[in-house]
């Protein structure tokens, strides 16, 4: 029986904290630059010895791991353990060429056990609940950690199958329902799917609705909040490093909490990569402390947050953070999954045979479902003035894209250049 | 109770000790393993002021040890069972046990010594038994013992501990091991240092994994006992034999 | 022997063809024959102009993306049966027809036709070994 490095209690003081957060740290420095590569070159290039790392702040020096950096990696270039001792592997739609390839030993699953039980219960989840996985599939490894993390606090788990909206909706109301995980688009479809077919929320047992996946507006929360009649907590998690629940809000409903026993945040500038002032907003950036399998030195989430100065009123001392809508990078999250802009036109490419000039990645609608609206701008190469040839890029871009993101996309031609989000994405020196 | 910071130590210009971070909280027992060589004992003798050539920061009980001499560390509460015993073979038992308290002698706390004796002569009933042999008569393991017995003399609130079951049996080692849990029950905070991980992992807190003067892992000590890294380096199970059959 | 055609990409929405005439009269151009094929989101514009060239350069200078292609301007007797005549040619030659429009005020009192044929080579030579006439390039933004 694997046993997971431990979580501090969630009240500790700040200070004490701080010094396990420094021997975890540079454990996990140790261990990255010892047995990966990647890291050790990295490190080597800019001149800097991991033992230099002799306080939280010195983690400033490394350099960052990009979304990109994982893909070049692909699949077992960033594993710290031998593949002997990884039990599960996950992936992530990744940045370019390949996807993201994330390990797991038995002690990594049992950690992640614990982080998604501690922010299960800080959302009042406990052994009289019955919960509900409702994710895309493309958020199936999310999944399995709310499965493993809600059956530790030994709720009962439907876990996510591929089931209808219908039938989730039916099982929702004959099974009693108390808690749903699922992403804020997919509440929304719910939703309006129960008051489509007349059911009244008072018929439902359902008390609790966790957003996974993307940030959520306050109005969107309220919406949903009243419809349902529940209330609604949001966790944070990476794709990349499977991953839900990183950071969860507590009762105070007042920013998210990061469980930074196992992840050190920082939040830095997107451009210049130094880190913000107090309070400022910029690009999470995330280091494990406690990951055997797949340490991440630094890695930048693209996610846009802030910190939270003040203590919060549960009593927890674990920092907070804002989550805001906007991201930092290229990336569109649909449905919880991260699609990249790189990503979208290598698969285009691909479907089309030549790379057209531009691309721009928006969150569209197709009917009620929230999918992947990707204008591709017009050029010599794609234009035809033969409407069927153009309905033919159409629907063979469509139907890549639907293949290789497991998402609805739909392709609009636009005129002309559209705002492109920069492919090449920034890279700063630390 | 202790907590070190950022440690880098220097041994004959190598460095031996390169930025490592421990921390122990009163009343645990915590192990720190690691092979021959990967600076543990370079740690210990850095906490009890025996290397003056270290960076960082060591603070007991919130204030820092930097600078001070080993008497004074131990009149802080810090005693250390070193490596190989060291004690003083002509000498009796008794006065052995003695020699552990020479700086409350100075303070005239002979009472409070005497009683500490009596403890001592209970906890280790062999040690009683041979109270006037000379020491260099007694025993590896009851040796041990009473290198241990001669550190509590100094009535210490925290326990440093250098490789004590190196060269005893099984037995002596789980009989000096089982000693060290009834202390920590007492309220001693202990930080032992072993190359057998297993023996000392098994009535350890918490532990963590040394290598090369860097520290690689840290954890429960049910946690490290159960992780496969560890088991291969330092538990004795033979590498190789997790490759077979996998290319 | 064919005739040019520009094609323009425009997305379905209001104003575009405005926009692409309001550049077209600016630099003088004059528009003769004129198709919109269109789906719900987007359209290609085909035009026959008389400065087919300076027409493309200056809609590629206002960013829309533009192709010349050439097209066969054929004269239709203007009577029943005018346009059956040239189709049922083409169709016993197993020649497919892209997309034909009609050509706006055309001279002699005849009809003119632009096709775009999937064989545009073997569809002329045949319109012409059958008398069809057809109109030069000149002629046509000439006119």
């Amino acid at each position: 029986m694997a046993v997971a490095a431990p979580s501090f209690p969630d009240n500790m003081d700040p200070k004490q904290r701080a010094q396990h957060q420094l021997e975890r740290l540079q454990e996990t420095l140790n261990r990255a630059y010892r047995s990966v590569p990647f890291y050790q070159t990295r490190f080597k290039e800019k001149k800097i010895d991991p033992l230099n790392v002799g306080s939280l702040d010195d983690l400033a020096q490394l350099p960052f791991t990009e979304r990109r950096h994982l893909a070049e990696n692909y699949p077992y270039g960033l594993f710290a353990v031998p593949l002997r001792d990884i039990v599960r592997i996950h992936t992530a739609p990744g940045e370019g060429h390949a996807p993201s390839v994330s390990g797991y030993t038995t002690q990594d699953l049992a950690l992640w056990n614990n982080i998604v039980a501690r922010a299960l219960a800080a959302a009042g989840v406990n052994a009289n609940d019955i919960m509900q996985i409702f994710l895309d599939p493309g958020l199936a490894s999310w999944g399995r950690g709310y499965k493993d993390g809600a059956e530790a606090l030994e709720a009962s788990v439907i876990p996510l199958t591929a089931l209808s909206l219908e039938k989730q909706q039916m099982v929702l109301k004959d099974y009693k329902t108390s808690v749903v995980v699922t992403t804020p688009s997919s509440a929304e479809e719910l939703c309006q799917g129960l008051y489509a077919k007349g059911i009244n929320p008072n018929d439902l047992a359902l008390r609790t609705i966790i957003f996974a996946g993307e940030p959520v507006s306050q109005e969107e929360r309220r919406t949903i909040a009243d419809k349902l009649h529940v209330d609604t907590w949001v966790h944070f998690g990476l794709s990349e490093v499977p991953g839900p629940a990183i950071a969860f809000e507590c009762a105070a409903h007042d920013g998210l909490h990061v469980s930074e026993d196992h992840f050190y945040p920082e939040i830095v500038h997107p451009e210049t990569g130094k880190p913000v002032g107090p309070g400022e907003e910029g690009e999470l950036v995330l280091t494990t402390l406690t990951t055997r399998a797949f340490p991440l030195i630094r890695f930048r989430t693209g996610d846009r947050m802030s910190f939270i100065e003040e203590p919060c009123s549960c009593g927890r001392t674990l920092c907070r953070v804002n989550w805001h809508k906007d991201r930092t990078d290229n990336i569109v999250v649909i449905r919880g999954v991260k699609v990249h802009h790189a990503q979208v036109m290598t698969y285009i490419s691909k479907a089309l045979g030549f790379t057209p000039t531009c691309c721009r990645l928006l969150v569209g609608k197709r009917g009620d479902r929230v999918g992947l609206e990707v204008w591709l701008g017009m050029d010599d190469t794609i234009f035809s003035d033969e409407i069927k040839e153009l309905e033919r890029v159409v629907e063979t871009v469509e139907n890549a894209l639907a293949q290789e993101l497991g998402i609805t996309a739909r392709v609009r031609l636009s005129e002309g250049k559209v705002e492109c989000s920069d492919p090449g994405r920034r890279e700063v020196a630390p | 109770m202790l907590q070190i910071r950022n440690l880098k130590c220097y041994y004959g210009g190598i460095r031996a000790l390169s930025g490592v971070s421990l921390s122990v909280s009163r009343g645990e027992l915590v192990a720190l393993i690691g092979a021959n060589g990967a600076g543990k004992s370079t740690l210990l003798q850095a906490i009890c002021g025996l290397s003056s050539s270290w960076e960082g920061e060591i603070l007991f009980d919130g204030k820092s040890l930097a600078g001070l001499k080993p008497p004074a560390i131990v009149a802080r509460g810090v005693s250390m069972v070193p490596e190989g015993r060291l004690i003083f073979p002509p000498l009796s038992v008794l006065d052995n046990l003695k020699l552990g308290a020479y700086l409350r002698y100075r303070q005239r706390d002979h009472v409070g010594v005497s009683q500490d004796l009596e403890k001592i002569l209970d906890l280790f009933p062999v040690l009683r038994e041979r109270s006037k042999q000379n020491a260099g008569t007694l025993s590896g393991g009851e040796q041990q013992m009473l290198a241990v017995g001669r550190s509590l003399m100094a009535n210490p609130k925290f326990l440093l501990l250098d490789e004590p079951s190196m060269g005893l049996a099984p037995l002596v080692v789980r009989k000096i091991f089982d000693t060290l849990v009834q202390l920590r029950e007492t309220g001693l905070t202990i930080l032992i240092v072993e190359q057998n991980a297993q023996a000392a992992l098994e009535i350890a807190d918490r532990g963590y994994v040394l290598e090369t003067g860097r520290m690689v892992l840290a954890g429960e000590a049910s946690q490290l006992l159960a992780d496969k890294e560890v088991k291969r380096a330092y538990l004795g199970k033979d590498y190789s034999k997790f490759y077979e059959g996998r290319g | 022997m064919q005739a040019e055609q520009i094609s323009i990409f425009i997305e379905n929405k209001a104003g575009r063809l405005a926009e692409v005439a309001r550049i077209l009269s600016e630099s003088k151009v004059n528009i003769r024959a004129l198709s919109l094929a269109d789906t719900s989101d987007f359209g290609v514009l085909r035009l026959i102009v008389n400065h087919t060239s300076r027409a493309k350069d200056v809609l590629k200078d206002n960013g829309f993306t533009v192709r010349r292609t050439t097209v066969a301007a054929v004269e239709v007797l203007d009577q029943p049966g005018g346009l059956l005549a040239v189709l049922d040619l083409l169709n016993g030659a197993g020649i497919n027809i892209e997309y034909m429009y009609a050509y706006a005020n055309p001279p002699g009192g005849n009809a003119v036709m632009i096709f775009r044929f999937d064989r545009m080579e073997d569809a002329i030579e045949l319109l012409k070994k059958n008398n069809m006439r057809i109109l030069e390039a000149e002629e046509l933004s000439g006119l």
